[in-house]
């Protein structure tokens, strides 16, 4: 079983280290291939909308090439479970990890279908990665930790993982071991 | 100090349908007599000497207004990155006002209402900036932008939006706050059950002939096990 955790801290703020080392510790002694990913240490250029890996090179994104998104496009592809640690950005994703996640794009196809009342993209593989997004601030902000929550349900509508979480953390809280390991017994990613 | 700035945040530049709703609104304020400056996010932040060029003409607006698309149910990487400067450089906007006009690929203006309208609000919130009101557009790529086209090339296609835009329009020129406002690019009529079905069947099949003329089928799987 394969982890992939994407870290999406922004330069000069290492505050997502701690829990990006605590999960590695965990999935490891449970059994996991765990490969982490400190994004802003890579060269990953953004989206720019081109739909190349739509019509183009069906699932390969050729508009931005010869940077390390391939590589972790493809490792996303494969994974079991896909872990993205952010900062609370207004509710959302930081910059970092947004970067990566526009260039998901080609992971569906463009055909669309209904789901729930709503048009959405037809899934490319049979299989997708389950999704844990960790977000962590400073203070805690009710309305940004709910936006966060419902951020990541909106997304996961559009990329089909088997399961979803998404949970906040207050920066340098003492009890976030305890937490982190709880999610992953919740969703039965370890024993 | 500029009346109003015009931010574009498509990833895609200046042929988008951000662009297209940007040079109409442009001109309907210029019609008003206020001094509008138009920018494109992608086009400043690849040197910081343009970012920070940016960021000065951010602070020297008395509205701004962010014309950009949706991606995965919130702010493309260029606007979150925009978002993350103006908070770090705290920079003083207070009582200045802000208005979010956004468009994304399907026809649900649902997508953009969910989070991306809260998360800019809360962004406004956050830095001082008055909440002027937004406009969610489904169906975004009808404008067809992404060929260079302009409102005023795509006839009855335009309509909705160019109705929507002169309101807000008005509302900046006046000084008054506009509403959150929702709807669709497309006439009602292409959404009725038939025709909505027809539609997503025909652009369904679009998709799959472009790929064939590059040699590829549409549903590959090139990261397959
Ligand atoms: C990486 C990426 C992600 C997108 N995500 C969404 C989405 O979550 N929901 C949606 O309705 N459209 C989505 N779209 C479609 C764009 O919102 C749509 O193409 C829009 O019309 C582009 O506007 P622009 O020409 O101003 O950039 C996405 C497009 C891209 C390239």
């Amino acid at each position: 079983m394969n982890a992939l955790i994407l870290n999406g801290s922004l330069k000069g703020q290492d505050g997502l280290q701690s829990i990006q080392d605590i999960l590695e510790e965990e999935l490891r002694n449970g059994g996991w291939l765990v490969e982490s990913f400190i994004l802003h240490q890579m060269e990953i250029r953004s989206c720019i909308g081109c739909f190349r890996c739509w019509d183009t090179t069906p699932g390969i994104c050729t508009g931005v090439r010869g940077d390390d998104a391939e590589e972790i496009i493809r490792k996303a592809a494969n994974a079991d479970i896909l872990i993205f640690l952010t900062s609370l950005t207004f509710g959302g994703y930081s910059s970092e990890l947004k970067k990566i996640i526009e260039r998901f794009l080609g992971l569906l196809q463009p055909a669309m279908t209904i789901v729930g009342g709503e048009h959405h993209h037809v899934k490319r593989y049979e299989r997708y990665p389950s999704i844990i997004a960790i977000a962590t601030a400073e203070n805690l902000d009710e309305e940004e930790v709910q936006l966060f929550k419902k951020l990541v349900d909106r997304h996961s509508l559009n990329f089909y993982p088997p399961k979803h979480r998404a949970e906040v953390f207050q920066s340098g809280d003492e009890g976030i071991l305890e937490r982190v390991k709880g999610i992953l017994v919740d969703m039965e990613m370890l024993r | 100090m500029t009346d109003t700035l015009i931010l574009v945040g498509s990833p895609r530049g200046k042929k988008s349908s951000s662009t297209s709703l940007g040079n109409h609104l442009k001109s309907l304020l210029q019609d008003r007599g206020l001094e509008v400056e138009m920018l494109w996010i992608k086009l400043q932040l690849v040197t910081e000497e343009k970012t920070s060029l940016m960021l000065e003409a951010i602070s020297d607006a008395e509205a701004v207004i962010m014309i950009a698309p949706l991606y995965d149910d919130c702010q493309p990487y260029i606007v979150t990155k925009t978002m993350e400067l103006i908070a770090a450089q705290e920079l003083d906007v207070k009582k200045r006002r802000f208005l979010p006009i956004i468009n994304c690929g399907f026809p649900e203006s649902s997508h953009i209402t969910a989070v991306a309208i809260p998360i800019y609000k809360k962004f406004a919130s956050k830095i001082g900036y008055d909440w002027a009101g937004s406009l969610a557009l489904g169906g975004g790529e009808m404008l067809q932008g992404r060929y260079g086209k302009q409102l005023d090339d795509i006839g009855g296609l335009g309509d909705k939006a160019r109705r929507e835009l002169e309101k807000i329009a008005d509302v900046l020129a006046g000084g008054i706050v506009y509403s959150d406002e929702a709807l669709v690019v497309m006439p009602d009529i292409f959404l009725k059950p038939i025709l909505a079905d027809l539609i997503r069947w025909m652009n369904n099949r679009m998709w799959r002939s472009q790929a064939e003329k590059h040699g590829a089928a549409v549903d590959a799987r090139p990261y397959a096990p």
